[in-house]
């Protein structure tokens, strides 16, 4: 959908367009400045002497700045064009665009360079659905400011458009004549500004929306952004490793993981939003994965973002935002359509599995960092979300969390498999509601256990302690039975409303490794599929096996292969001793993110390997996106068997052939900082190598 | 949602706020830009309105109604914020906590009558 756009981002703030920067939003090409969800920008498209610039080449300089290289064609290839065009540009609050016009030619030149602007202000949901406004939209100009608009009774939005070089200001957009001498150059910098409320007297730059929307567009700012990135890669530990593609793969990650750090101005630093374009908000459920994958590389995030969904954690029962009291949110948005509550998404709490994973990263956050003053904040909500576990999660009092949505716009699959194909039995019939996923058990088994440790360690209650640990025993017991299906030798990939088995084989009987549920006598059978061809591809496990019902290998979540999930499944198959099939799956995955250009997808296709050298993509998955960000770094976990016991890094590396050594420097813990080195066991590739 | 009879009669009321327990802050309430008091809030979660205009964090509405759905816990308060019915100053963070922490129960939500009108 974007391969051939441009994006430069900054957290929720960012910028699509074409290869030529300009901006042409339409049904099929999602152009635009975005803050806060919504579209400040939807056309913006550069013309002299009313011809479009061809592009020579562009680039992406940084994850918030790109540059364009342009000239005017002469219409013939057998006369050079002597006019070159530089865009550079970079988003904050709005964005900045430096102009640069350039004359090669020995005679002076005179021109009319044109920028035409135009806002719809469209809702992100907006844009994804098609829907139409409900408000009016409106722009003026004056003073040399464009300023285009939008009003919907009190809720207004603008965008204002200046230059440093004087111009023309109508309402379609801003104009300059340039009279150009031989060898000479021409340059203006536009500002784009996006302001939340134009109106709002009592709105200053603390307010989160507008803190958001002040745009400081100097090359201050532009330096301040470069030296945090530099700041962010110079803290995260340092990677060596002998296949050179990881180390391309480890930085990009890196990269990416800043690039999508959301910082509201409401909540405290910065957690990860889910992924360009469509999830650049908290999401319950990506915010902690993704925190999870990147914990022992950067700590930081698992804070923000256990503080800021603890802030977010539904007090109340709402069944319109399908909220109950203790349950961790689903999506929170800052559009339109949520401010007018035509969405429920402020926030939004259609997730089952995001308060079982809200503790599972707590417990694990304390053991990477030592930070118990957290745990200790946290305490309440971690007891709220128990509690929801047990009250709410189970609804029917069985033992199992199970969802179905009450709300007339929620979300019929609330697991991470969200699509409404997704749960579905082998013959290919969708399951019914209330539903109940066998990974949801998972979460909520583990995070029992985790939470018991916590209580015993941390809260000073080992009464609670105990029967947590029980709980998650009889859990563990009661689920190896009701979910595993003997003939097929899998587990069940849910109940269904009438407690049926849902006999499809899918990937998520890896995240039962993961959490730990799966009875080991089961494990090795778990293990056998997820490595066997129905399931893994060539290039990673799919999402449903080849030969189910629903099986799609451009399926959203019925046959495509998602990086994070194949991370999450090479650590489960860790856990339970499987190190060559986990290495397997790390190389498969890493191999692929090499042919993505280091920056492994949402989700591509789950064709087998043995049918293309390249993995085919999925036309609609986002990218960069979290989770599949975080995924090298969980593969690179898995590689090395990294722990911590709460004071000691563990380190048992088990690591595919075709890497023989990786070496990971300064690790932060609770030890300071730690190095982990692991080679391969391999001998048939070195003996292979010549001797010099 | 209108409010009968209740104007002015929000300022005495005091009780505690679940949610609220383990904050122990103070939150100036500004409405259409005047100061109309400061929220204490104790350890326990007891709450009260004083006289004063001078607090931590700052929560700001644009009209007493707008103060009172949101001490209800009846309000959502990203919904008023993205409506630009509320603001924050200084520790925005610390009022969030306040307003979603009032969504567990509130003492206002007790006391003032709310009408029909919506």
């Amino acid at each position: 959908m974007i391969s051939d756009a441009i994006s430069i981002l900054d957290g929720n703030k960012f910028v699509v367009s074409n290869r030529e920067g300009d901006m042409e939003a339409s049904p099929t090409a999602n152009h635009g400045l975005f803050l806060n969800d919504t579209r400040f920008l939807s056309r913006w498209v550069l013309t002299v002497n009313g011809m479009r610039p061809k592009l020579l080449s562009v680039d992406d300089t940084a994850y918030f700045a790109a540059q364009h290289f342009l000239a005017l064609a002469t219409g013939t290839v057998y006369v050079d064009s002597h006019l070159t065009l530089i865009r550079r540009r970079f988003v904050n609050g709005g964005f900045r665009e430096d102009l640069v016009v350039i004359n090669h030619d020995h005679a002076p030149i005179d021109l009319e360079v044109e920028i035409e602007a135009g806002a719809d202000f469209a809702d992100l949901f907006e844009v994804k659905d098609k829907l139409d406004k409900k408000g009016e939209l409106y722009r003026s100009a004056g003073d040399g400011t464009l300023t285009l608009g939008y009003r919907r009774g009190e809720y207004r939005r603008e965008t204002r458009i200046t230059s440093s070089a004087p111009a023309k200001v109508d309402d379609r957009g801003l104009s300059f004549h340039v009279h150009l001498e031989p060898k000479s150059e021409w340059s203006t910098s536009l500002m784009v500004r996006a302001v939340a409320d134009p109106g709002g007297k009592d709105l200053d730059d603390r307010s989160g929306l507008k803190e958001a929307s002040l745009l400081e567009t100097d090359d201050e700012t532009a330096r301040a952004m470069s030296g945090d990135l530099r700041g962010w890669l110079k803290d995260a530990p340092r990677l060596s490793c002998s296949w050179e593609p990881l180390e391309h793969t480890y930085r990009r990650s890196l990269i990416d993981l800043a690039a999508l750090r959301f910082r509201s101005g409401i909540f405290p630093g910065a957690l990860p939003a889910a992924g360009l374009p469509w999830f650049m908000t908290v999401f319950g459920r990506d915010s902690l994965l993704t925190s999870f994958q990147a914990l022992p590389f950067a700590p930081e995030l698992a804070a923000t973002t256990l503080d800021t969904l603890a802030l977010l954690q539904a007090r109340r029962d709402d069944p319109f935002r399908d909220a109950e009291p203790g349950k961790m949110p689903h999506e929170l948005r800052f559009g339109e359509l949520t401010a007018f509550q035509e969405t429920p998404h402020s926030p939004y709490y259609g997730t089952a599995d995001a308060t079982p994973l809200f503790l599972i990263l707590l417990e694990e956050y304390e053991r990477w960092t030592g930070d118990r003053k957290l745990v200790r904040k946290l305490e309440r909500a971690a007891r709220a979300a128990v509690n929801w576990i047990d009250q709410y999660g189970d609804r029917d009092g069985d033992g199992y969390i199970e969802y179905a949505t009450r709300s007339p716009k929620g979300l019929g699959n609330q697991c991470w498999k969200d699509s409404g194909d997704s749960i579905a039995y082998a013959d290919g019939r969708l399951a019914s509601l209330p539903t109940a996923t066998c990974e949801l058990q998972g979460y909520a088994y583990d995070a029992k256990r985790r939470t018991a440790r916590l209580a015993r360690d941390i809260w000073n209650d080992p009464k609670w302690s105990e029967d947590l640990e029980h709980q998650a025993a009889q859990l563990k017991r009661r689920f190896n039975q009701d979910f595993w299906m003997p003939k097929r030798r899998a587990f069940a990939l849910a109940l269904d409303g009438e407690k049926r088995q849902v006999d499809s084989l899918t990937s998520n009987i890896g995240h039962l490794l993961w959490s730990g549920i799966a009875d080991q006598e089961h494990a090795e059978d778990c293990a056998r599929h997820l490595t066997g061809e129905a399931l893994f591809s060539g290039w990673g496990v799919r999402t449903m096996a080849v030969g189910e019902g629903s099986y799609n290998p451009i399926g959203y979540h019925v046959g495509t292969v998602w990086p994070h999930d194949n991370s999450i499944i090479a650590w489960g198959l860790r856990r339970y001793g499987f190190r060559e099939e986990a290495a397997r799956i790390a190389m498969a995955m890493l191999e692929a993110a090499e042919l993505f250009h280091n920056r492994l997808p949402e989700a591509f296709a789950g064709y087998a390997r043995s049918s293309t050298k390249y993995p085919v993509e999925y036309p609609t998955a986002c990218s960069p996106q979290a989770w599949a960000t975080g995924a090298p770094l969980l593969l690179m976990r898995a590689m090395l068997g990294l722990e911590s016991d709460g004071e000691h890094l563990l380190v048992d590396p088990a690591l595919p052939d075709s890497i023989r050594q990786i070496t990971l420097l300064d690790l932060p813990g609770p030890w300071g900082r730690m190095d982990a080195f692991g080679r391969s066991r391999a001998t048939a590739l070195h003996d292979s190598e010549p001797i010099s | 949602m209108a409010l009968t009879s209740t104007s002015g009669h929000w300022a005495s009321v005091r009780g505690r706020a679940p949610g609220l327990a383990g904050l122990s802050c103070g939150m100036e309430l500004y409405v259409a830009n005047a100061c109309a008091g400061a929220m204490l809030i104790e350890e326990s979660g007891e709450v009260r309105i004083v006289d004063e205009c001078k607090a931590a964090g700052l929560i700001a509405t644009d009209r007493e109604e707008t103060l009172i759905d949101l001490l209800r816990g009846e309000l959502p308060p990203i919904v008023a914020h993205l409506q630009g019915r509320l603001r924050f100053e200084g520790d925005a963070d610390l009022a969030l906590r306040v307003l979603f922490g009032l969504q567990e129960g509130s003492p206002w939500a007790e006391a003032l009558e709310v009408g029909a009108a919506s």
